[in-house]
């Protein structure tokens, strides 16, 4: 099976289906990404679409050293924030105008075992640092070093806000009867 | 939701957008490239034949020019601006002073504000009564002299997220005679790079070096500040240091603390702030720092004090800002005394300092 690398310059030399098959593998949890910070599916949708397209236009010397998923996750951080910072006044008043079963769908998607709906459900009580490396590193099987990158943390940031995180979510999971200990 | 094969479409129509979108910013580039060394030349050539010296007659701000020129070491803008070979500015001069208690290294161009860098054993950074333990070294820019205050480790993301203007190079000295005596050991030898402006903060208060540890091949960015100015620009409260200069209020991501007598073990030795103090006592901790009031003899203070609190404010961007505390309400950062007489701080305090 070809990696992420491998089909992204498939694309680049000008086979399509290289460029499906990324969606196929990255899209639904770059959107569920993007909508931690949006928190709007159709608008998080629109930004991966985004962040595809500005991969592929800008072409990154970094696809070998770390990973395609690295640097369109990072891409995608960047375009969240910048929505954000553009449509600031109007995300305060605006409500999510979605059905919530799409994002549930969505979810469902990217969350396979019981033990990661568990996880899941705690995730979205944390602080959204917290949850944000923690979903990193739980659901899309970053590294921290990964992580870092994506957060834009150097090694001793991502490892102390790991540490914190892991504690705090410990502490939610506990006291809704969770059990942390399995993770 | 879109399916796969229309968020496919999707993507293909935006990376079309995209080109386009770029292939015109590119044309508007190169015109206004072709149309800047067209005039340039038209200048050089009229300077010339009117016998006047060119750099006088350029009618443009050497302040955006000259940093490109000023070093031939950055190899990348002469590639990019071969024009600017023909206007034939002179090439940086390298000079080392060897000196007894200090170096001093400086690159000068007749176009570009000076750049000197000092290796000193002082450090204004410091409490007063750690001055002697520690090496500094200053960069003096434009008149202004900044000190070393954080280094980090290079990355794609540091770089990317702090450097910004290109200002000069101090160069690596390559006489020999700088063989002999005590400063030629000093870690300050190897502090050879090029200066930038860093993002997000004031070309007044703080510049960058990029440096490479020709051992590991390792590349650091070192920050320095202008302790000087901030005594020009804080007039009062904590906040004006913290918020309105350090970025604390929007930049902050986690604290480490040093708890101690030595300051210099402070670096190697700290833990998170989170160990001792609960999450939800930190807000209210840093708005005590903030109003905080700005004092002239806090000095004495510190000296009389053995016992002292180092913590390190990790910001996004990746630097750190140093703050030390002491028993009364003394708080020292970047050269200046605060006083505080709020509770919450002997709360901090003393739930941080060793026994």
């Amino acid at each position: 099976m070809a990696t992420d690398a491998e089909y992204y310059y498939q694309f680049l030399n000008g086979d399509n289906s290289g460029l499906e098959e990324l969606v196929k593998m990255f899209n639904n949890n770059l959107i569920l990404f993007i909508n931690r910070y949006v928190n709007n599916l159709s608008t998080a949708e629109d930004l991966a679409a985004d962040t595809f397209a500005e991969l592929i236009v800008k072409k990154s010397p970094y696809i070998e050293k770390y990973s395609f998923k690295t640097w369109l996750f990072r891409i995608a951080r960047n375009n969240a924030i910048d929505y954000i910072r553009k449509n600031r006044r109007h995300m305060n008043v605006s409500l999510p105008d979605y059905d919530t079963a799409e994002e549930d769908a969505l979810e469902r998607s990217v969350v396979k075992s019981e033990q990661q709906t568990e996880l899941h459900a705690s995730l979205k009580k944390l602080k959204k640092d917290y949850s944000d490396v923690l979903y990193l590193i739980y659901f899309d099987q970053m590294s921290y070093e990964e992580a870092g990158l994506i957060l834009k943390k150097n090694n001793k940031q991502i490892k102390n806000l790991v540490f914190r995180a892991k504690q705090s979510l410990k502490e939610t999971m506990i006291k809704e009867g969770f059990n942390y200990e399995e993770l | 939701m879109r399916s796969y094969k229309e968020q496919t479409e999707k993507i293909l129509e935006l990376v079309e957008k995209k080109k386009k979108a770029r292939e015109k910013k590119n044309n508007i580039l190169v015109t206004c490239s072709a149309l800047a060394a067209c005039a340039i030349i038209a200048l050089f050539c009229t300077s010339l034949f009117s016998g006047k010296n060119q750099s006088a007659s350029l009618p443009v701000d050497t302040k955006i020019f000259t940093p490109k020129t000023a070093t031939t070491s950055d190899k990348s803008d002469n590639k990019t601006k071969p024009t600017k070979k023909r206007v034939n500015y002179e090439k940086p001069k390298t000079t080392t002073i060897p000196m007894t208690t200090e170096s001093i290294k400086t690159t000068t161009t007749k176009n570009t504000p000076k750049i000197v860098f000092i290796s000193t054993n002082s450090d204004k950074s410091l409490p007063s009564n750690d001055l002697s333990k520690t090496d500094s070294n200053v960069i003096i820019y434009n008149g202004k002299s900044y000190v070393n205050t954080c280094s980090l480790e290079e990355s794609e993301t540091s770089k990317a997220n702090l450097l910004g203007e290109y200002l000069g190079t101090v160069s690596e000295e390559s006489d020999d005679e700088s063989t002999d005596d005590a400063s030629s050991d000093d870690s300050s030898s190897d502090m050879n790079g090029k200066v930038y402006t860093i993002n997000g903060y004031s070309e007044s208060f703080r510049l960058g070096m990029v440096t490479r540890d020709t051992t590991t091949g390792n590349d650091y960015i070192h920050i320095f500040d202008d302790l000087d100015s901030l005594a020009y620009s804080v007039q009062s409260s904590g906040s004006e240091l913290l918020n309105d200069i350090l970025h604390i209020d929007k930049n902050l991501s986690f604290i480490n603390y040093y708890s101690g007598t030595n300051l210099s073990e402070a670096s190697t030795n700290q833990n998170d702030i989170l160990t001792k103090i609960p999450e939800t006592t930190i807000p209210q901790f840093i708005e005590c720092l903030n109003t905080a009031f700005l004092i002239n003899d806090g000095e004495s203070a510190f000296e009389n004090e053995d016992k002292k609190v180092a913590l390190f404010f990790n910001m996004t961007d990746e630097t750190t800002a140093q703050i030390y505390l002491t028993k009364d309400g003394y708080i020292f950062c970047d050269g200046l005394y605060f006083k505080t007489d709020s509770d919450i701080f002997y709360e901090v305090y003393n739930s941080l300092v060793e026994e």
